[in-house]
């Protein structure tokens, strides 16, 4: 069954970039959300077992996401991918139990990286 | 240059998100330059027409007194490249915060000292911010000096002495905020037409690359 | 440079530009040093190559220097320093040293990040621009600048200030004690009979007379006092943080020294003496305006009982 894949970004560059980077054969069903509000409203339909997040996003940003989720109690696996490269912000969305912090722009290499470090593809 | 100098949506998208990603690295570069956590919010970007600066300055910009930097920045293509200047603009209230934090040992900054530290952090947020939008484009810029255009001057006096020879300025105001300080600076971009029209025609190359 | 046997072309032209170049490592070990340098610190590149830059000049400014490069080198992003804010890196001596007026040559420095292959930055390359031409007519301007505006606020004949700049000042002071209180008091004197000095004596009698009584003024006032000409043969003064009292007793000295002594001129001794009008601020609706005319009533009424004396305003029969 495919993994229930959700790209959260308010660029549609950026989530193309995303998409674009995702391993080959990686059997996934991807949902796209435009802001944290998106994000949580697929989260809740069982569309988010694995979330690409960024941070800076109008209306809700990806750090409220981060909480959101600890709040609900969802399972799901969240690997922020985010243009704010400063050591602080990695500290910060660690310490709001993502997995991982990927820093824009994101590449395939550095994508399957992560998902090989954690054991996902 | 005509008046169609306008982005669409993918270009402006693309923009965006380089933009992003450009400010990032600036944020994390004075990040590190000043020990201090910066808040990044969403890049703002606007292309307008040289005559519109002025009222541009005006709506971006709340504070009665600013100082205010210039660099100029150039391409090995020459003027067919990305190249203009780049002027960024401090708030006086922003900037007394900003000394404060830098004065060593509790020292206060004198003028001299004052403007050095003008002039650096513009040159970093000019270079970082600007290296990362020609690095994403796969572009090379070379700097010129940065230099005062004034120190506690109203909005309305940043620009008034200057022959606008800029067809176009791509305004591309980035707010850092520094937590718990007010601190806020802007970065506007002034380009002439040539050089905007260079720069979509880059963002169509990169948006056909996906 | 650490030069081969066959200079190349590009080790010719960095010896010769007439800009200072240095490259260092990120141990700050000088690895390039082209003939600007040697000739300008007399340090040849042998005595220098491979060692550290604070080692060979500890007259650098070492901490903010450093902070300098290190910028360079983590940020990956040029570096500039301008001879505004700080007029040299290396304490060198300049071309200009006759009429230059400076001690030192200005310099405005680059330091420019060199790339290995990895992106890594290498090396720091400095390069040092002699700018005391422009340094120096730079200074010049902002001096002529300044002189022209103290030109601007100053009575040619008198040296005191003119009416307007003066009629600033004072308008700022009373602005200032109305908002945070304090005392200001003004007096204004003419002096008597002028007219008939002019007529009998001619008018370059008439000036000296106006110049020694500006400068007698300037030495009966302290260092706070403002003074300006306020038109013709008419002065005004105002003494800030001082009450009506302050005010009489100067009023009485200027009285005074300008009586005592005639005025030389040509052989000549020529009598003079002043009438005073003497106010102070006391409620914060009065304006400066308003001070002048009371200043100015009471200097009236002193002409019209007899001159050569002083009176208050807030004496005057009602």
């Amino acid at each position: 069954m495919p993994i229930p894949l959700l790209i959260c970004d308010d660029s549609k560059m950026a989530r193309k970039q995303v998409q674009r980077s995702l391993p080959d054969g990686w059997d996934v069903e991807v949902t796209l959300a435009t802001n944290g509000q998106e994000a949580m409203e697929a989260i809740r339909a069982g569309k988010g077992e694995m979330l690409f997040l960024d941070l800076t996003m109008p209306v809700m940003d990806g750090y409220q996401v981060l909480e959101a989720i600890q709040r609900e109690g969802h399972k799901t696996l969240t690997i922020v991918i985010s243009a704010d490269i400063q050591p602080e912000a990695y500290s910060r969305v660690m310490a709001l139990k993502a997995l991982d912090f990927i820093k824009k722009p994101v590449d395939r290499v550095k994508l399957s990286e992560v998902l090989h470090k954690y054991g996902l593809v | 240059m005509s008046n169609a100098l306008t982005f669409n949506e993918d270009q402006r998208d693309c923009l965006q998100e380089i933009c992003n990603v450009a400010m990032g690295q600036a944020g994390d570069s004075l990040a590190r330059l000043l020990n201090v956590f910066i808040n990044l919010s969403v890049p703002y970007i606007r292309l307008i027409k040289a005559e519109e600066v002025h009222q541009e300055l005006r709506s971006l910009i709340n504070a009665p007194q600013v100082s205010a930097v210039r660099q100029a920045f150039y391409s090995p293509q020459g003027n067919q490249g990305l190249c203009g200047e780049s002027i960024v603009i401090f708030s006086d209230a922003s900037f007394q915060e900003l000394a404060h934090l830098m004065a060593f040992e509790g020292r206060e900054l004198d003028a001299r000292a004052e403007q050095e530290l003008l002039l650096d952090i513009s040159n970093v947020l000019n270079g970082a911010c600007l290296n990362g939008i020609a690095q994403q484009l796969e572009e090379q810029l070379g700097y010129s000096a940065p230099s005062l255009i004034g120190q506690h001057i109203p909005v309305e006096q940043i620009l008034d002495k200057e022959k606008l020879t800029w067809e176009h300025a791509l305004s591309i105001k980035i707010g850092y905020t520094l937590e718990n300080h007010a601190f806020q600076c802007d970065m506007l971009m002034l380009m002439p037409g040539a050089a905007i029209s260079h720069l979509m025609s880059v963002l169509d190359q990169f948006l056909e690359d996906f | 440079m650490a030069a081969p046997a066959a200079l190349s072309l590009l080790d010719r032209v960095i010896d010769r530009v007439d800009t200072g170049i240095l490259i260092v490592d990120p141990e700050m070990r000088i690895q390039l040093w082209n003939q600007f340098m040697v000739t300008h610190s007399q340090r040849s590149a042998e005595e220098v190559l491979g060692k550290n830059l604070f080692d060979c000049f500890p007259e650098l400014p070492q901490r903010w220097f450093e902070r300098k490069l290190n910028g360079v080198l983590i940020l990956k992003n040029q570096a500039f320093t301008s001879w505004q804010q700080r007029p040299f890196l290396f304490r060198f001596s300049h071309n200009r040293q006759v009429t230059g007026g400076v001690e030192h040559m200005y310099q405005d420095c680059t330091l420019t990040p060199i790339f290995d292959d990895a992106g890594e930055v290498a090396y720091v390359c400095i390069s040092i621009k002699d700018v005391t031409e422009v340094g120096i007519y730079e200074t010049r301007l902002k001096q002529a600048l300044a002189q022209l505006e103290v030109a601007s606020h100053t009575d040619g004949l008198t040296q005191l200030f003119n009416r307007s700049h003066w009629e600033e000042r004072f308008r700022q002071e009373v602005a200032r004690v109305q908002r945070y209180g304090g005392k200001v008091t003004l007096l204004m004197f003419d002096l008597d009979h002028f007219k008939k000095i002019n007529d009998t004596w001619g008018h370059q009698a008439g000036d000296e007379v106006l110049r020694c009584v500006s400068s007698r003024l300037r030495r009966a006032l302290r260092n706070v006092d403002v003074a300006g000409r306020y038109g013709g043969e008419e002065f005004c003064v105002f003494l800030p943080s001082t009450e009506l009292a302050g005010g009489e007793y100067v009023a009485e000295r200027i009285r005074k020294t300008m009586a005592r002594t005639p005025v030389e001129h040509e052989g000549r001794s020529i009598s003079i003496s002043v009438s005073l009008g003497i106010t102070e601020f006391r409620d914060p609706g009065q304006s400066h305006e308003q001070l002048i005319k009371e200043a100015d009533a009471a200097l009236y009424f002193a002409k019209e009982n007899g001159r050569n004396r002083f009176a208050c305003f807030q004496q005057l029969p009602r």
